[in-house]
């Protein structure tokens, strides 16, 4: 894809329904980090719907960049997070975070067949007290 | 670029001279997870250098992936590093880790041009002890 297709694509992960369509019905998704797999169109849906959910606090994605091609490539972006009960297992509580992540993407038929995601972790840890 | 021309490039990771070679001469680096940047050839071979420093312990890369083309894309790649220093303030002398982590390149005229690094540093600190 392009750099107007991943900016289009990161503003969608507030409206887990509009996101869900760019994704093949046999997508693997897969956060490194945390870490958590979701296998097909439904179980992505439901991991970005717990972005949206106040109960997981409040997170806000904006794209950075786009390397690749319409076969596959990497969109950087930054998180804003705020209100997280724990992250990695750290207390968040009132705590704020501030990281950058990127997503590894393949495509097939103009739709995300597979995506990896990292971010920096030990900036989120550092902000949160977990690490010096 | 593509997976051949990817894996010959991390394999080079142990062979600095050959490693550099494959940068344009204003190449930019950065590792988002040490929060350190290289700017220019001489000073990314000083950062792959301390790599195959045994006063940094000893570090083992694997290719693992390539998403993108001939302008840009995302190498994947394991990390297994037998420390001798501190990580991230964190002690990790005698300690190993294993890890997964990714470079974004993009290419000028058949060179890296800018390179950012993540890796999966939630894990490393759990390998440490740092949390849980």
């Amino acid at each position: 894809m392009n750099a107007a297709w991943a900016k289009e694509w990161v503003e969608s992960y507030s409206k887990p329904d509009t996101l869900a369509e760019m994704y093949a019905d046999d997508a693997q998704f897969e956060d490194v980090i945390l870490p958590h797999k979701a296998n097909g169109k439904e179980a992505i849906r439901k991991a970005y719907a717990s972005g949206v959910d106040p109960k997981y606090g409040e997170h806000t994605f904006a794209f950075v960049s786009y390397s690749g091609n319409a076969d596959g490539g990497a969109v950087e972006w930054t998180w804003d997070g705020k209100n997280m009960k724990k992250l990695l297992s750290v207390p968040a509580q009132g705590k704020e975070i501030s990281t950058t992540g990127v997503s590894i993407l393949t495509f097939k038929n103009g739709k995300i067949a597979s995506q990896r995601d990292f971010w920096n972790a030990a900036a989120a840890l550092r902000q949160l007290g977990a690490i010096k | 670029m593509n997976s051949t021309w990817a894996k010959e490039w991390v394999d080079s990771f142990s062979n600095v001279d050959k490693c550099v070679e494959m940068y344009s001469d204003n190449a930019q680096f950065e590792d988002t997870i040490f929060a350190h940047k290289a700017d220019g050839k001489e000073a990314i071979r000083k950062f792959f250098a301390t790599g195959v420093d045994p006063a940094y312990g000893e570090h083992t890369f694997g290719f693992v992936a390539y998403s993108g083309n001939a302008d840009g894309g995302a190498v994947e790649w394991t990390w297994d590093a037998k420390h001798a220093k501190k990580l991230l303030g964190v002690p990790a002398q005698g300690k190993e880790t294993n890890t997964r982590g990714v470079s974004i390149l993009t290419f000028k005229n058949g060179k890296i041009a800018t390179q950012h690094d993540y890796w999966n540093a939630a894990a490393v600190l759990r390998q440490l002890g740092a949390v849980k």
